[in-house]
């Protein structure tokens, strides 16, 4: 038998912190327990009243609800942050994206979660909160290994931090059909692109080609000030494929993976 | 959905007209009952115990600490069962297994308990011994004299061949051939409800309630294991919860009689998801070989294939689908010489088994292929080959030589498609690409036959019932497997009674009401079902007329005089018409090859767009022709259609059960990819409308051919947006993207 707590404001949920396990959309948790994972206490903290509201824009960041399911916060966004707004349109199903959280996504660590690329490209920090207080951690520091972050049993997610962009952001997934599908590779990005076509402030971040969801420095170095010309690009996704150690699995094969990581840039480039 | 008749004939009343399906209010409101929702008072909750090894010998069975699991009630194993065979053609199957362990999820044991939980703790508690032996995986591998054997007499189950003409000769002479090896994967039917049911035993008697396409079948299956007699066996076997070939054989009804016998309780077992997706039937994986020769007009000059069929551990109906693929292989065409050798291999992997199209997708997707190839080769329209070759009313088949017979309408339904805006202006469409995404238009054809073919002993009964107030009863097979058949049965007895539609009641899937009619399969349903139904209803007629009454029928007479003669009951049986126009084949090739005397065709144009950074191919549109004779519920043909398309889909593009030495690695829909409603593309059903004189009112069947075409017409269309050549099935991303790369190197 499992006991399901649903604290209904913030302190309540401070106390009851550590009895249990924290679940929000239980789009991932619900399915691993069916598989065999053993929980017996858990703590729901999507009724909590004084919850943050799902998206609010101060200086220059917009604070994203961690809590909120993903349709929510998309609307609240009403067309800012493209780059998170693409990644949640391919994000699983409607229904899903109904109930899972941007937290949970970021809690469960999968390598392929699809809202982590773009939130590391952004260079995002997520609000970790517990019975101590709140601490800040950036996003790409957050996630430790597959599964793994650096969150006590304690602590949950109540906020991420998006600094908002003036320039080209965006997130293309490559899976196995056009939803309901885990990611094979996927690529967010940011860059400033000139008139001239020069790209400044290159961010680039790749889900499915690691243990957690990584940044492409050497790409982005590589990228930095210049035209997109043939051969930067060739550069570039060269530079990419050294950045990244996929696996092979059910999905694809570690080859294929690492060849279309560039496929995925080059798009990309072409679309933005 | 949109859907235009070509040539719509003089209506019937109700035959022609899209009438709502029977029950359709209750199943999208999700009020029906399903076999599996059953409960029974008293009931126990069974659980199958499965080794977890592919191939290997069971040592020891150690069941004592399992019936010492509170809240178990029996726990059976092979000695339990008074005749542990099965199989519905060969019977090469243990109900439970004894020894030989063939299969990764073979049943070892099966166990009752007053709860799920209870009777999946005893299943949990059971400790097997099990020699594993090295999994004989290759089909071709299998076939070697070094391969261990799985079954008495080899691994080879079946060898089929024949040759019509001298095919290396024309070949030999032919200005193109094109040489290449193909390979088809293994696909799982999805059905919305994973299985189950309930079995009773009564007084001496078995009721098994469970979802069977074939429930003749399951009663002569259970009447063999339990060595019974069948008239003691009532299988109901409706409503189902989607089928499409799955749930026509196995152990499954068997499971239940015994432990229903055991405990003298009613029992219930329903399958997860993961155990019918790592257990249950799958499409069979070809591996074909195919040559084949045209000369410089296009014409098809010869065609040669040769095929190995994985048929995993038990032959199940893998001799029937290797028969079937074999009259395929020459597709909806014309050609003067033509072999086929086919071989059905024993292996560990999945078990083969019936799948929607059986055995004629695998044949079309190397055929379409090499025709295309061909096309490019001649520089000619591969459309244009296919009106140069097709198949008409009167030509021999390409490789039995039987009569084409008048019905069948391949002609017009390639001239629909091909007479399509999707094909006519592909050229236009696919300069109007954009981005990474290049755009490619396929086109495919396909034949397949109605029933069992000649010689099979195709038959179908109906019963029908007039009652004193002249209400009509109908009791009818084949049952549905989710399509409700019983709609198009209704409608071919109120125009052939000349009653009002709501008036006919009909009841369909009970071995002891409907008379044994065989399998919701084949294509037959309606062809074979309707033509009893048809029959019953015209010997009412006759029946009523010998009475002394004439039109306007007053049925409440009609009712009384009928039922105090005694003559209120008919019961017909309906035998198809073999093939009598043999032409080139010879009389004695008939009972060996199986030839049908009626088909149908069916002929799509897909429109693609593939990513040439990576592979990715999404499905804009596909349209399809289909010649079905008369369309008795044009709705229904849709539905057919579309439904189809879209399992094509998935076999075309990302449908793939994989094994690793015989074990299954996608046993759960999370790795096991199918279309999912962001995948359906536009969609468009063209009726070419015939009539077949052997038919219900004309009425040919078509739930297989629609799907026949789909895949070979998406991997034609890839291959035009990115001039790579799909030999393999599914085109995944990542298939796609090696062949691109294929190409630049």
């Amino acid at each position: 038998m499992v006991e399901l707590l649903s604290p209904a404001t913030l302190l309540d949920l401070r106390t009851l912190a550590g009895t249990g396990r924290i679940i929000a959309g239980g789009t991932d948790l619900i399915v691993q327990m069916r598989s065999g994972r053993n929980e017996t206490h858990l703590i729901d903290i999507t009724n909590i009243e004084d919850a943050p509201p799902a998206a609010i824009i101060r200086s220059g960041v917009a604070e994203l609800s961690a809590m909120a399911s993903i349709t929510k916060v998309v609307d609240e966004l009403n067309g800012r942050l493209p780059g998170i707004a693409a990644a949640a349109q391919v994000f699983a199903s409607l229904q899903i994206r109904n109930r899972a959280t941007i937290g949970g996504n970021l809690a469960n660590a999968s390598p392929a979660g699809d809202m982590i690329p773009p939130l590391v490209a952004a260079e995002a920090y997520a609000v970790v909160d517990g019975p101590s207080g709140q601490r800040r951690i950036p996003v790409d520091e957050l996630i430790t290994g597959p599964g793994r972050t650096v969150l006590e049993p304690n602590e949950w997610l109540s906020l991420v931090g998006v600094p908002l962009f003036e320039g080209e952001e965006g997130f293309i997934k490559l899976g196995g059909r056009t939803a309901m599908a885990i990611s094979i590779v996927s690529l967010a990005w940011r860059w400033h692109r000139s008139d001239h076509g020069a790209l400044t402030g290159v961010r680039i971040a790749l889900g499915a080609v690691a243990p957690t969801v990584v940044r492409a420095h050497k790409a982005e170095a590589i990228l930095e000030g210049q035209q997109p010309t043939a051969d930067v690009v060739m550069a570039a996704t060269d530079a990419l494929q050294t950045e990244i150690s996929p696996i092979g699995d059910v999905r694809a094969s570690a080859g294929y993976r690492q060849a279309v990581a560039g496929g995925l840039l080059r798009q990309a480039l072409a679309t933005s | 959905m949109t859907t235009e008749s070509v040539e719509a004939p003089a209506r019937t009343r109700y035959v022609g007209r899209s009438v709502p399906t029977r029950d359709a209010d209750v199943v999208v409101t999700g009020e029906l009952e399903y076999l599996t929702d059953m409960t029974l008072p008293n009931m126990l909750h069974g659980k199958i115990v499965r080794t977890n090894v592919p191939h290997g010998r069971l040592l020891e069975l150690e069941t004592e600490a399992a019936r010492r699991v509170p809240g178990v009630v029996a726990v059976l194993t092979a000695a339990d069962v008074p005749n542990n065979i099965l199989g519905a053609i060969v019977p090469d199957q243990p109900v439970l297994v004894d020894g030989l362990i063939r299969q990764f999820g073979d049943a070892v044991a099966l166990v009752a308990g007053t709860t799920v939980a209870a009777a999946e703790a005893g299943a949990a508690a059971i400790q097997m011994k099990v020699e594993t032996m090295p999994a004989v995986s290759d089909p071709r591998e299998a076939l070697r004299a070094s391969a261990p054997s799985l079954h008495d007499g080899g691994n080879l189950l079946l060898e089929l061949t024949h040759e019509r003409g001298d095919v290396d000769q024309a070949l030999a002479g032919a200005a193109v051939v094109v040489d290449r090896t193909f390979l088809t994967q293994v696909q799982e039917h999805v059905c919305l409800e994973p299985g189950g049911g309930v079995g009773q035993y009564k007084n001496g008697q078995f009721t098994i309630w469970a979802g069977t396409q074939l429930p003749g079948n399951s009663q002569s299956e259970v009447a063999r294991a339990l060595m019974i007699d069948p008239e003691d066996v009532r299988i109901i076997s409706t409503p189902i919860g989607g089928s499409f070939g799955s749930k026509a054989e196995g152990p499954f009804p068997i499971f239940l009689a015994l432990l229903a016998k055991a405990t003298d309780r009613p029992v219930r077992i329903v399958l997860t998801r993961e155990e019918v997706m790592a257990v249950g039937v799958k499409r069979h994986p070809f591996r074909v070989h195919t040559r084949l020769g045209l000369d410089r007009d296009g014409r098809i000059v010869g065609l040669d294939t040769d095929a190995i069929v994985d048929a995993g551990p038990y032959a199940g109906f893998s001799p029937a689908v290797l028969s079937i693929a074999a009259e395929a292989s020459t597709g909806p065409y014309s050609m003067p010489n033509a072999r086929f050798r086919g071989r059905a291999a024993y292996t560990n992997n999945s078990n083969g088994g019936a799948f929607r199209g059986y055995g004629v997708p695998q044949m079309a997707f190397p055929l379409e292929s090499s025709i295309l190839e061909a096309a490019e080769r001649l520089e000619m329209d591969a459309a244009e080959i296919k009106r140069r070759n097709i198949l008409h009313p009167g030509d021999p088949h390409a490789l039995y030589g039987h009569t084409i017979g008048p019905s069948f309408r391949g002609a017009e339904t390639l001239d629909a498609v091909i007479d399509h805006p999707w094909w006519r202006d592909r050229a236009a469409w696919k300069e109007q690409a954009t981005g990474p995404w290049e755009r490619g238009t396929g086109i495919a054809a396909a034949l397949k036959g109605c029933g069992y073919g000649s010689a099979k002993g195709d038959r179908a009964g109906a019963r029908l019932q007039i009652s004193i107030d002249g209400s009509i009863t109908i009791w009818a097979g084949p049952n549905h497997s989710g399509q409700f058949i019983e709609t198009a049965y209704a409608q071919v007895a109120a125009d052939a009674l000349r009653r009002p539609y709501d008036e006919i009641l009909v009841v369909v899937g009970d071995t002891e009401l409907v008379p044994e009619s065989g399998s919701c399969a084949a294509s037959r349903s309606l062809y074979m079902g309707g033509g009893a139904v048809l029959k019953a209803c015209e010997e009412l007629i006759s029946r009523i007329r010998a009475v002394g009454l004439a039109d306007p029928i007053d049925w409440n007479e009609a009712g009384e005089r009928l039922g105090a003669k005694g003559l209120a009951l008919v019961e017909v049986y309906h035998d198809a018409p073999d093939v009598t126009e043999l032409g080139e084949m010879h009389p004695d090739d008939v009972p060996r090859l199986h030839p049908h005397r009626v088909y149908s065709s069916a002929v799509h144009v897909a429109r693609v767009e593939v990513n040439r950074f990576t592979g990715q191919v999404e499905v804009r549109g596909i349209a399809c022709a289909v010649d079905c004779g008369i369309a008795v519920n044009p709705a229904g043909v849709v539905g057919q259609t579309e439904g189809a398309i879209l399992q094509g889909i998935g076999l075309a593009l990302m449908e793939d059960f994989k094994l690793e030495a015989g074990v299954p690695q996608t046993t759960s829909l999370e790795t096991y990819l199918i279309p999912t409603a962001g995948d359906v593309p536009e969609l468009e059903t063209i009726i070419v409308e015939g009539g077949e004189e052997t038919g219900p009112f004309g009425a040919k069947g078509i739930a297989e051919v629609v799907l026949v075409p789909t895949a070979p017409a998406i991997t034609a269309a890839i291959r035009d947006a990115v001039g790579v050549v799909v030999d393999r099935l599914p085109a995944t991303p990542e298939t796609v993207y090696r062949l691109m790369e294929g190409l630049k190197s």
